[in-house]
């Protein structure tokens, strides 16, 4: 067993283990769990293992450091951050081969663990990579093959395997889960409950996908689009929340059902996240399962499984009117705050008596008043924010749009409220939108004449940003990029990068669409396409005889005569056959270069081909040159022409 | 460390005998469909776990790519196990001998593996022992030996021996058994006998002088038919060179030295009469003499060679 190959590759696998947690797990101790690889490496460098007292003291210190850093708050996080300590500890401690296997199993398990923070193309493809090089240490701890060998062993064996297993995933039932576990919390940026104007310009930094929609062709929802995700009821002077009012009317039952007829439909492919708004057009519902319809026509994820999830949505702007309850509910303001702009909000609602008026002064106000569109909007702090931001600085992100009409439009008395979310979106094919986290935007909703209208400032302010991705906004794409982490969208007026992000971004949403939202519903829906009603009994019949199929398939594929692995057998196994063809039987007892001599002497028109055929013979076998190309294809040549030799 | 009850060992052990129906009881055997048993080795079980650990997660989670892992899982097991079943087929395994051991010491018995195609990571087993691992390339033979677990002095059946192996991955146990009809021998351990002069003689008419006497003399005897293991010095060569036979000159110092071992003339008990008769028996095989050896059930008339030790030797082992 050649120990520090197994030792550096089995440390390395969990050097990218952590790595691909990056994002997830404390910094601090993703360290200290590449500093654990690492020693490792340098301890099998010399063949040398931690003694025990030493072994003891640094679990314990790494013990109290996971509960530290990693916290017992998100107990998935905390599960696999201890597997991972636990794994490398014991390849710190591993000698024996038993050891050895007992890390790979492990390994088995914590290479699982990534795919619950991670699923992307890219990640599926590293881990994979991972798999195959696992197998291969497993293959290579008792056989005596080369490492090379044995991933190539691993390689076949895993391409072979993968068919089956995947349909597995389509064929085999997809049971429920047993029971429900705790969601691991995922570091990505997204909508928080709490609007406070910066939040949402933290946003604008992240390039991460947020969903995608696929419309139908014949019922394309209009620009602009509203996604809608969370509504803030309650202003307490400078941020807009979510009241437990409104939180405890999410599980009223849902006001009204849409048809699909007075409704558009479409589909959402949501990615993980571990909040669990989802977002529609309008007052929205869906029937599926996974997916929780609210009172208010919002959509909810059902559990907390941050996986990704494609949902049916039907959306419409009927009209419904709004209790006493509710009125007050929407009108509710923290006393003696902000007083400028309540004054403003007074002075103009005084001009304006309806409505609709009231609605279109505000809309002017802020295009007439030099308001400013950043997404670097100057800090504010202390009391009465709202006053600042009209009348000192006039420079804001949607939030602060948002939260300013909103506060107006209750000062004079109208229901209103903040709605965050997303809007626009990246026309990616015909009728797909993708939906990035930069998209996250904020928005006011005042209800009058029986409906909520969407009053949003940034309309006038910076009209573009309304048909478009801000992506695409022409004045801002500087800043934009510039706000950008790195990623290839920030390259993307390159040309050549741009068509390879689409290109990437194709295939990502295929995997997403046809792998990873592939659920009860839609193997359902494929088995109902597949066999009709006969389904029932078809589908176990079909799955067991495909595995019969395939492991009978292996089982012959696996019988067949290897080929030999010393040089020159075949070929002198082929120059026998030829000679018992022509009537010359060689000896088994006798050497390769007896039997060739015998089949000279008996056919002498070949001597020619048989003695170079000798010579290749004596240089490769008996003074050990190598079994080349150039030899290989001559021996071909020499005795394919002994066939035709006169 | 806890030790299994007895019963439950030769429970184990009828169960075994039962099952298994004398089908490994022969000195080859070729490993074939009926005689081949395969199950996932304990790593194997292991690494099912691991599977089950990793599809409860993807239910839980209803994650697809980890739900793929654990069917890979499963799939590469099964994989493993129809190559593992592949890789042993067709094997043959000849016990060919066992080499001459005296207590405690324990014998090794030698086999020859015969692949017909290639063959990787085969190994026998006793036990706990093992039999180093080798790998055949297709129609090779190799020899490989295995040490037996009898130490004692005594007569033993043969170890049932596991001919095993783990390949591919470690994740499969492939294994038949091969138990030879053969008797092992374990011979007494050579103790130096005292006194050897006036125990060896059964008769009281040799006396010590007599002995002397004829110990020095050089007269022919008689021609006796060679014996393997008699030295080369006392063949008659003239006559293997006239009739091509050979022929031993006995003289008379040989044929009047007519040792008789016997077990009731030494002492101590059994075991180390055994013993002191072991090693005369094999110091006198050393110096060409011949002998008989009488033991309380069992008597070997006068002989010498190898073949003469051998049967004595034996018949030491069996009391």
């Amino acid at each position: 067993m050649n120990t520090p190959l197994i030792n550096t590759v089995l440390s390395l696998l969990f050097i990218v283990t952590s790595g691909l947690l990056f994002t997830e797990v404390a910094t601090p101790f993703l360290a200290i769990l590449a500093g654990l690889s690492f020693l490792n490496l340098f301890l099998g460098k010399f063949y040398k293992k931690l003694n025990g007292l030493v072994a003891n003291i640094l679990a314990a210190v790494c013990l109290v450091a996971l509960f530290v850093l990693v916290g017992v708050s998100d107990t998935v996080k905390l599960f696999v951050s201890m597997m991972l300590l636990a794994s490398s500890f014991k390849l710190l401690q591993a000698k024996t081969v038993k050891q050895y296997q007992t890390v790979c199993l492990l390994v088995f398990f914590n290479l699982s663990t990534v795919y619950l923070f991670h699923q992307g193309l890219f990640e599926t493809l590293v881990v994979s990579v991972l798999y195959i090089v696992n197998f291969a240490v497993l293959g290579y701890l008792t056989s005596p093959q080369s490492f090379k060998a044995a991933n190539k062993q691993s390689f076949k064996t895993i391409l072979l395997a993968l068919p089956i297993a995947a349909f597995l995933i389509l064929f085999l039932p997809k049971l429920p889960a047993f029971w429900q576990l705790p969601g691991p919390k995922l570091a990505k940026t997204g909508l928080s409950e709490q609007v406070n104007p910066f939040s949402i310009a933290k946003l604008a930094e992240s390039d991460d996908l947020v969903f995608r929609v696929e419309q139908q062709p014949e019922q394309a929802l209009q620009a602009p689009y509203y996604w809608r995700s969370l509504i803030h009821d309650e202003f307490n002077g400078s941020e807009w929340l979510i009241s437990d009012i409104l939180k405890s009317q999410q599980y009223n039952p849902i006001r009204r059902t849409i048809t699909q007829s007075n409704g558009v439909n479409y589909q959402v492919i949501a990615e993980p996240s571990s909040s669990n708004w989802l977002f529609a057009v309008g007052f929205a519902q869906s029937d599926n399962s996974d997916v929780h319809s609210t009172y208010n026509g919002l959509l909810k994820r059902k559990g907390n499984l941050n996986k990704n999830i494609k949902y049916a949505v039907t959306s419409s702007q009927a009209s419904l009117s709004l209790n006493e309850f509710e009125k007050r509910l929407y009108t509710r303001l923290p006393k003696a705050t902000n007083p400028q702009t309540t004054a403003l909000a007074k002075e103009l609602a005084a001009e304006h008596m309806n409505a609709q008026g009231y609605f279109n002064s505000l809309l002017d106000y802020f295009n007439q008043q030099q308001f400013a569109y950043t997404l670097t909007p100057t800090p504010m702090y202390g009391d009465n924010t709202l006053d600042q931001f009209v009348f000192d600085t006039k420079r804001g992100f949607c939030g602060h749009y948002a939260s300013t009409a909103a506060f107006m439009f209750r000062v004079a008395g109208y229901p209103a409220r903040v709605v965050s979310g997303y809007l626009g979106g990246e026309q990616t094919k015909a009728a797909t939108l993708n939906i990035y986290q930069y998209d996250a935007h904020a928005w006011v909703e005042v209800f009058f004449d029986e409906k909520w209208h969407i009053f949003d400032a940034t309309a006038v302010v910076a009209p573009e940003r309304l048909n478009g991705s801000l992506s695409q906004l022409g004045d801002l794409n500087e800043i934009f990029n510039d706000n950008l982490n790195f990623g290839l969208k920030r390259w993307s007026h390159f040309k050549a990068i741009n068509c390879l992000r689409i290109h990437l971004e194709e295939l990502d949403y295929k995997w997403t669409n046809w792998v990873l939202t592939f659920d009860q519903e839609s193997q359902q829906s494929l088995f109902d396409s597949l066999f009709g009603n006969k389904s029932a009994w078809l589908t176990p019949l079909i799955v067991l005889g495909t595995l019969l199929l395939s492991f009978t398939g292996y089982f012959l594929y696996n019988k067949r005569p290897i080929r030999s692995r010393e040089p020159l057998v075949d070929d002198i196994t082929k120059l026998y056959l030829w000679a018992k063809k022509q009537g010359i039987e060689p000896v088994d007892t006798n050497t390769p270069l007896q039997n060739i001599a015998l089949i000279k002497q008996q056919k002498p028109r070949t001597e020619a081909y048989l003695s170079e055929f000798e010579q290749i013979i004596i240089e490769v076998r008996y003074q050990q040159q190598s079994y080349n190309q150039n030899r290989k294809n001559r021996v071909r040549v020499l005795l394919n022409s002994l066939k035709t030799a006169k | 460390m806890f030790k299994r009850p007895a019963f439950v060992n030769q429970f184990r052990q009828s169960v075994f005998n039962k099952l298994l129906k004398n089908k490994h009881k022969t000195n080859e055997i070729e490993l074939q469909h009926k005689t081949i048993y395969v199950l996932p080795s304990k790593l194997g079980g292991q690494f099912l776990l691991i599977a089950l650990l990793n599809f409860v997660m993807g239910i839980n989670y209803q994650n697809n790519l980890i739900l793929a892992m654990a069917y890979l899982m499963v799939v590469v097991l099964v994989f493993a196990i129809l190559t593992g079943y592949k890789n042993v087929r067709g094997l043959s395994v000849k016990y060919q001998s066992i080499n001459e051991s005296y207590a405690p010491k324990a014998p090794f018995a030698r086999f020859q593996i015969h692949a017909r195609s290639h063959c990787e990571l085969i190994k026998l087993v006793n036990d706990n022992l093992e039999s180093e691992t080798l790998s055949l390339q297709n129609n090779e033979k190799k020899t490989v030996e295995i040490a037996l677990k009898c130490s004692e002095r005594g007569t033993y059946g043969f170890d049932r021996i596991k001919i095993i192996s783990h390949f591919p991955f470690g994740l499969v146990s492939v294994w038949s058994y091969i138990e030879p009809t053969e008797t092992v021998y374990v011979y007494p351990q050579p103790i130096t006998a005292e006194k050897l002069d006036t125990q060896l003689h059964d008769n009281d008419e040799h006396d010590v002088d007599n002995a002397q006497v004829k110990a020095g003399s050089d007269d022919f005897y008689q021609l006796t038919p060679f014996v393997q293991g008699t030295a080369l010095n006392k063949v008659s060569w003239k006559h293997y060179a006239k009739t091509q036979q050979l022929l031993t000159k006995e003289f008379t110092s040989d044929a009047s030295q007519e040792l008789a071992l016997n077990f009731n003339m030494l002492s101590g008990n059994n075991e180390h009469r055994l013993s002191q008769l072991c090693f005369l028996v094999n110091q006198l095989t050393d110096q060409q003499m011949a002998f008989s050896l009488t033991l309380p059930n069992k008597h070997i008339s006068k002989g010498q060679g190898i073949y003469h030790q051998t049967t004595c030797l034996q018949a030491l082992a069996e009391f």
